[in-house]
């Protein structure tokens, strides 16, 4: 049996990370949660798997487009998808998270089947992009 | 006679100055045509032979006998205004002129001042005219020489100049004014001058500590030569309006603040409901999946009352934060090159898929021109669409049509929207783009009020126009208009 994928909640309001730690604990995911972008690099570093990071773009410390930016000088992690939470409005928040390399983004507030069904979506990809990459050609 | 004889007889015939002889006696001996015509005589017959005394009336006979004679005597002439009586009865004034001639009789001439009198008196009732209405004018009016000294002040003028009417007259604006208001005078009245037409200005004078603030028209006043020989003034006391405009002014800002602060927390409350509303559709998810599958219809439809109250809640936050975006921010406008054709489309379907499962009776008819592209941010014109779909399928009866119509004309794409609804009924139509308004006939129909306000800035966005047709009971249909070839976002300043 393939084993639970686990998820890395990033996110400073901690209604809205119980809320996504509760829906994706249902729907059966590991989650692990940081509530900014500081904490989960730490949480990074020291060893954590996700297979997808789902992270807050406004947050203390180190905000969620400060994380992408360290992430994506670590090959560790350069294949792990990384999903933006965003409010709405902040459509330029979001339009700069994707120029710097996000896979997707999540706005808030979010439909729980919708949010679900995409996080599915993205990671099915991601495991279809890494089977695909150690296969040889 | 001898020639000169005739020509001093002719000359006095034709004179327009009465003129008449009398003996010693006082009766008349001679009277030309015009003394004649004077007291209403035809003929010297009327009058020869007669006393002098039958041409005037009682009291003026009394004043020549203590006043007029005794000077003829003393000075051998006399000349004066005195009432003399016509033949038909009429006493006027005469101007008179008596002299005696050597033997005793008198020459008199005379002429008719009465249409003088009158004129002088016809004059002095119009001036009297003049200055009850210029007096109580309540505007101030001064009239200068060209030189600058006052000659007329009207009542208002004394009161705003604090000049006394007769201390005014006959000064310069120096003499009268502080240094300063003096040279503004002079110099308007240089002006008007060298112009030869009106100049306004406006002085202001310290009044008891306060500012008097006059708007004054100053103009040329000219001859019947067309020489420009006094300079005119009106001036009007504007102290009060200055005041009230200034109040105005005031009171639209303060209006303006609280607009933006009403605005600012409108923004911050619609922001803070975000957190608790994916929380509460979480927590929905979470406990119809666990309690909700196999429980009876009662639970069932709690549950549906939270998903429709939690929807609607989540619709009027995104509203009322897409308008507040559209209505003072367009930095977030992004223009991209769409397809109208498959946005409409997607629309139709989307809603043909959803509502028509409702209102299976509804028809919802598109007809849009492949290749249709536009330069616009699609989130807006999705909004704008979807918010005029959906009140057209909301307030549309069973068995009626909704028709999206899609064309080019000139360098416009219209798109027209046309149900055959409830209508919007007349007296309601010039507020129905106001931010939550909603007409009196919806009825029971949810809605939050925000939709038209948020087509309406969408369109306006993308320098746009909304037009629409509605008759209460017979439908609706809203066309809207966008230009082809301005891809240029309109500013947030240039929407107001």
């Amino acid at each position: 049996m393939n084993p639970k994928p686990l998820l890395l909640i990033v996110e400073d309001d901690p209604l809205i990370r119980a809320t996504l730690e509760m829906l994706l604990l249902d729907e059966g995911y590991e989650v692990l949660s940081a509530p900014d972008g500081q904490v989960a690099l730490d949480l990074l570093l020291a060893g954590a798997k996700p297979a997808m990071i789902l992270s807050d773009i406004r947050m203390p410390n180190k905000n969620g487009h400060e994380l992408l930016q360290s992430l994506r000088q670590l090959p560790a992690f350069d294949d792990v998808p990384f999903v933006f939470l965003s409010a709405k409005a902040a459509v330029s928040d979001v339009c700069t998270g994707m120029v710097m390399g996000a896979d997707d983004y999540i706005s808030k507030p979010f439909d729980p089947v919708t949010a679900l069904e995409s996080i599915r979506v993205r990671l099915a990809l991601a495991k279809r992009i890494r089977s695909a990459r150690r296969e040889p050609t | 006679m001898d020639d000169r004889a005739k020509v001093l007889l002719h000359g006095i015939e034709q004179s327009r100055e009465g003129f008449a002889l009398t003996d010693a006696a006082g009766c008349f001996t001679y009277m030309n045509p015009e003394h004649l015509r004077i007291f209403g005589f035809k003929d010297q017959i009327e009058v020869l032979g007669k006393p002098w005394q039958i041409l005037y009336p009682t009291e003026s006979l009394a004043r020549m006998g203590m006043e007029v004679f005794p000077a003829l005597q003393a000075e051998g002439h006399w000349h004066g205004v005195i009432p003399a009586r016509r033949l038909d009865g009429v006493i006027f004034s005469e101007d008179l002129t008596l002299s005696i001639l050597p033997g005793g009789g008198i020459a008199c001439n005379c002429r008719d001042r009465s249409s003088e009198v009158q004129m002088l008196e016809r004059l002095a009732t119009s001036e009297a005219l003049f200055h009850a209405f210029v007096d109580h004018l309540p505007l101030a009016i001064a009239i200068k020489t060209t030189a600058g000294a006052y000659i007329f002040v009207n009542r208002q003028g004394a009161v705003i100049f604090e000049a006394i009417l007769d201390s005014a007259i006959g000064h310069r604006a120096s003499e009268l004014f502080p240094p300063e208001i003096a040279e503004q005078i002079e110099q308007v009245d240089r002006e008007v001058l060298r112009s030869g037409g009106a100049v306004k200005s406006q002085l202001v004078l310290l009044r008891n500590n306060e500012d008097l603030v006059l708007e004054a028209v100053t103009f040329p006043i000219v001859d019947r030569a067309g020489q420009v020989n006094n300079i005119g003034g009106i001036y009007v006391d504007i102290t009060q309006r200055m005041r009230m405009e200034r109040e105005v002014a005031k009171v639209a800002e303060r209006q303006g603040d609280l607009i933006a602060m009403q605005r600012e927390f409108v923004a911050l409350v619609s922001h803070e409901f975000r957190t608790p509303l994916t929380v509460m559709q979480g927590s929905h998810y979470l406990l119809r999946k666990r309690v909700g599958h196999g429980s009876d219809d009662k639970v069932a439809r709690y549950f549906d009352l939270q998903e429709e109250s939690i929807q609607a809640l989540r619709k009027l936050v995104d509203q009322v934060l897409l308008l507040n975006r559209l209505e003072y921010s367009t930095e977030n406008i992004e223009l991209t090159t769409i397809s109208v054709t498959d946005l409409i489309t997607t629309i139709v379907t989307r809603f043909n898929d959803s509502t028509l499962a409702v209102h299976p009776r509804l028809r919802l008819t598109c007809a849009v021109p492949p290749d249709l592209t536009l330069r616009a941010d699609e989130t807006l014109i999705r909004a704008a669409l979807e918010n005029l779909i959906s009140n057209a399928i909301k307030y549309s009866a069973a068995s009626t049509k909704v028709a999206i119509h899609v064309s080019t004309a000139k360098d416009e794409l219209v798109i027209g929207i046309s149900d055959e609804g409830r209508g919007i009924p007349l007296q309601q139509q010039h507020k129905m783009f106001a931010a939550f308004f909603r007409a009196s006939n919806v009825g029971t129909t949810p809605g939050t009020g925000l939709g038209l306000s948020i087509v309406k800035r969408a369109v306006e966005c993308h320098r746009g126009r909304i037009e629409f047709s509605s008759a209460e009971g017979a439908g609706t249909t809203f066309q809207l208009f966008f230009p082809l070839n301005d891809p240029t976002p309109m500013t947030s300043s240039s929407l107001q």
